[in-house]
């Protein structure tokens, strides 16, 4: 069965997080009790290339850490919101927030992209980010996300 | 009306790319510019830029951090490099540079 690329069981909020490897492994772990990928420690080291070629973070408190990976079955967009705001990298913003694509290396339904490079384009927009930012809750954001990305 | 070109493209195809191609497509409108953005990302190439479009372009600019396809259609032209972070970030900016940088 396909599987939806945005659940609200993918949003988690109030984090106890306090640095980038903190939350890049929770990025991992909740992909794989999500059972999106197949070894969390491949997405943790695919997350991590990614950031060793440029920082995802996006300066506004947001960062974007994203993977194509051989151990991810299904394409899904995971947000994750902090308690208190962490370095990303030393003389960079803070960040809040990650939103963290997570996507197998091959056979993607076309629908899937473009669910992705959608989000992508709204991510420049400061309004969409603030609302992120402010969502109250994780309705709030699940619906924020959905009329956006119109799913 | 004056035209504007530009061709994004990063590594994994899926943040950067679109992320750029956004900030330069209302970049470009908001300076007057018909504009159009190529990206080569993860769903291939999209908005394919002809050699009528690279042609007619007064300002040509790449956001690329990989090499992309179709390079020569390019050759001869004045392009303006720039940093995807700094197109995301930038967009206005950049525009009013080249265009001093162009004297127009």
């Amino acid at each position: 069965m396909k599987q939806e690329i945005f659940k609200i069981e993918n949003i988690h909020l109030d984090l106890d997080i306090k640095n980038k490897a903190q939350l890049l492994n929770k990025i991992a772990e909740k992909a794989f009790e999500g059972g999106v990928c197949r070894n969390k420690e491949q997405v943790l080291k695919g997350l991590n290339e990614r950031e060793a070629m440029a920082t995802t973070n996006l300066g506004k408190g947001i960062c974007i850490p994203h993977t194509k990976n051989d151990a991810i079955e299904n394409p899904s967009i995971f947000i994750f919101r902090l308690k208190e705001s962490i370095f990303w990298n030393e003389e960079e913003e803070k960040i809040n927030m990650a939103i963290s694509l997570i996507m197998p290396k091959q056979n993607i339904e076309n629908i899937h992209i473009k669910v992705l490079t959608s989000l992508s384009r709204k991510l420049i927009y400061d309004s969409f980010i603030k609302e992120l930012l402010e969502g109250k809750s994780r309705d709030e954001i699940y619906r924020l996300i959905h009329q956006t990305l119109q799913l | 009306m004056k035209k504007m070109v530009a061709l994004c493209a990063c590594p994994m195809g899926l943040a950067h790319t679109f992320m750029a191609a956004e900030a330069l497509e209302q970049a470009g409108k908001q300076a007057g510019y018909e504009t159009k953005v190529e990206t080569q990302g993860a769903d291939g190439i999209q908005n394919e830029l002809t050699l009528e479009d690279i042609n007619e372009a007064t300002i040509i600019i790449h956001a690329v951090a990989i090499t992309p396809e179709g390079m020569e259609r390019f050759n001869g032209k004045e392009v303006y490099e720039v940093e995807l972070q700094e197109a995301i970030k930038n967009g206005n900016r950049i525009i009013k540079e080249i265009e001093e940088d162009l004297g127009l």
